[in-house]
């Protein structure tokens, strides 16, 4: 049985992309489209679809809104909303707002079918915690990452923004590898980074690249 | 003179002076408006800068990242290119939020606070403790006045206070809305400071939209900066 669905976000574009993207699957028939809250409710009062899928920042009235009137007024709806924000802050409000379900734009089409698909059949489908950016804001605090290092985890550390190996390193500094991986492991401690790319991140911030 | 000279004389000069007065409160009121229409000039700058640096700078790292994600699956030594592209990515987005706060439309002003301290703190070694409201509403002008109050005093707090412990107190009663942001942290002679550029720009903020807003800071006692201003 196929599931219908309407779907309101301002961005025609991404609109269209998206509608031609769930069309290519047997089971999903959009029946209706828009760009604001205010006809979003309007749409679904009057087509009855099985589930709407919605974005929150939309003009004339915001999502959260679109969301609260809608099921003022048809407490079944399964709304599945899709929004850009990966924020734990939006992913709460729209589900304490009544949403069944909340994805990234950002995802794959397979993941928004069988979100769609989840939402239709009564479960609720959300994000666990995709909030795996904020540590980019402790921009605020950063001493010269080098003064914390030893001299010799110092030249390590600038071997490793430059892009070398644990392997290169050994050799350029003539220790053994498993030594060079010790150095590295303690600058990544006491750096408090977990990967080359985020202390190549933080040898930038503190203007220590070329 | 006569004492008929004298009132008549009197009469002229209250009447000169009560002009003056409608003149000056004509003028006052211009310049808050002024002031209120510059500051509304400088968000929508920081609005546009932001959706640019979204759309801009930050579809162009979702192309490469996508690109090198997809290449990466062929060459696993592109690993590290592709998070440091993610890395640059989140930045740019994180960056844009900053600079306009969408959530504050999108959600109000409770949930943009609630955001804002995870963001500026959430690395920090300090405890935060918020007491919010949640039926406090404003509009949409008051709403980024406290905002950015809020914006200002924290990032002087990590940059600045060396506080362990901070609280952020967001109430209403009847018409007035009560904003307090209190830390722990080194505080600073009032009498003595220097205001920087951050705390009188947070004055001359809060004068435009007729609100009050108080620094009280003591040498090793923290800071309260309270902000109250009519919703």
């Amino acid at each position: 049985m196929s599931i219908s669905f309407v779907i309101a976000d301002d961005h025609v574009l991404m609109r269209q992309g998206l509608i031609q993207l769930l069309s290519a699957d047997s089971d999903l028939k959009v029946i209706g489209e828009c760009g604001d809250g205010i006809a979003l409710i309007e749409l679904v009062l009057k087509l009855n679809p099985d589930v709407v899928v919605m974005d929150i920042s939309m003009p004339h009235m915001s999502g959260l809104v679109a969301i609260d009137k809608l099921l003022a007024q048809r407490p079944d709806s399964k709304v599945l909303v899709l929004s850009m924000h990966d924020e734990q802050e939006y992913i709460e409000a729209m589900r304490e707002a009544g949403a069944k379900g909340y994805i990234l734009k950002e995802s794959s089409g397979d993941k928004l079918i069988s979100a769609i698909k989840a939402v239709a059949n009564g479960r609720t489908t959300f994000p666990d915690s995709v909030e795996k950016n904020l540590d980019m804001h402790n921009t605020t605090k950063y001493l010269n990452p080098v003064s914390v290092l030893t001299r010799r985890e110092r030249e390590v550390f600038f071997l490793v923004v430059a892009g070398n190996t644990s392997r290169k390193i050994a050799e350029l500094l003539a220790m053994s590898l498993k030594t060079a991986e010790n150095h590295r492991s303690n600058i990544y401690k006491k750096l408090q980074v977990s990967s080359s790319a985020e202390l190549v991140r933080l040898a930038g911030k503190a203007g220590l690249l070329e | 003179m006569s004492d008929d000279k004298l009132a008549k004389l009197l009469a002229q000069i209250q009447q000169q002076q009560a002009q003056l007065q409608n003149r000056l409160d004509t003028e006052q009121q211009s310049l808050s408006q002024l002031a209120k229409r510059l500051w509304a000039q400088q968000e929508s700058e920081k609005a546009r800068l932001s959706r640019e640096l979204h759309d801009g700078v930050g579809q162009l790292l979702t192309g490469l990242t996508r690109r090198l994600q997809g290449l990466s699956k062929q060459y696993s030594e592109l690993d590290e290119l592709v998070e440091l592209s993610e890395l640059a990515l989140a930045d740019v987005r994180q960056l844009s939020r900053l600079m306009s706060p969408t959530i504050l439309d999108d959600l109000g002003l409770v949930p943009a606070l609630k955001w804002l301290s995870r963001s500026l703190f959430s690395h920090e070694d300090i405890e935060v403790e918020l007491q919010l409201d949640n039926d406090v509403t404003a509009n949409h002008e008051i709403n980024i006045l406290v905002y950015r109050i809020v914006q200002e005093s924290f990032v002087n707090i990590v940059k600045h206070a060396n506080a362990t412990k901070v609280m952020l107190l967001l109430s209403s009663h009847h018409q007035t809305l009560r904003l307090d942001v209190v830390d722990n942290g080194d505080g600073f002679d009032n009498n003595c400071i220097t205001q920087g550029i951050g705390l009188n720009s947070m004055q001359d903020r809060a004068r435009a939209f007729d609100a009050e807003l108080t620094i009280k800071s003591t040498p090793n006692k923290g800071t309260r900066i309270t902000l109250t201003v009519c919703k």
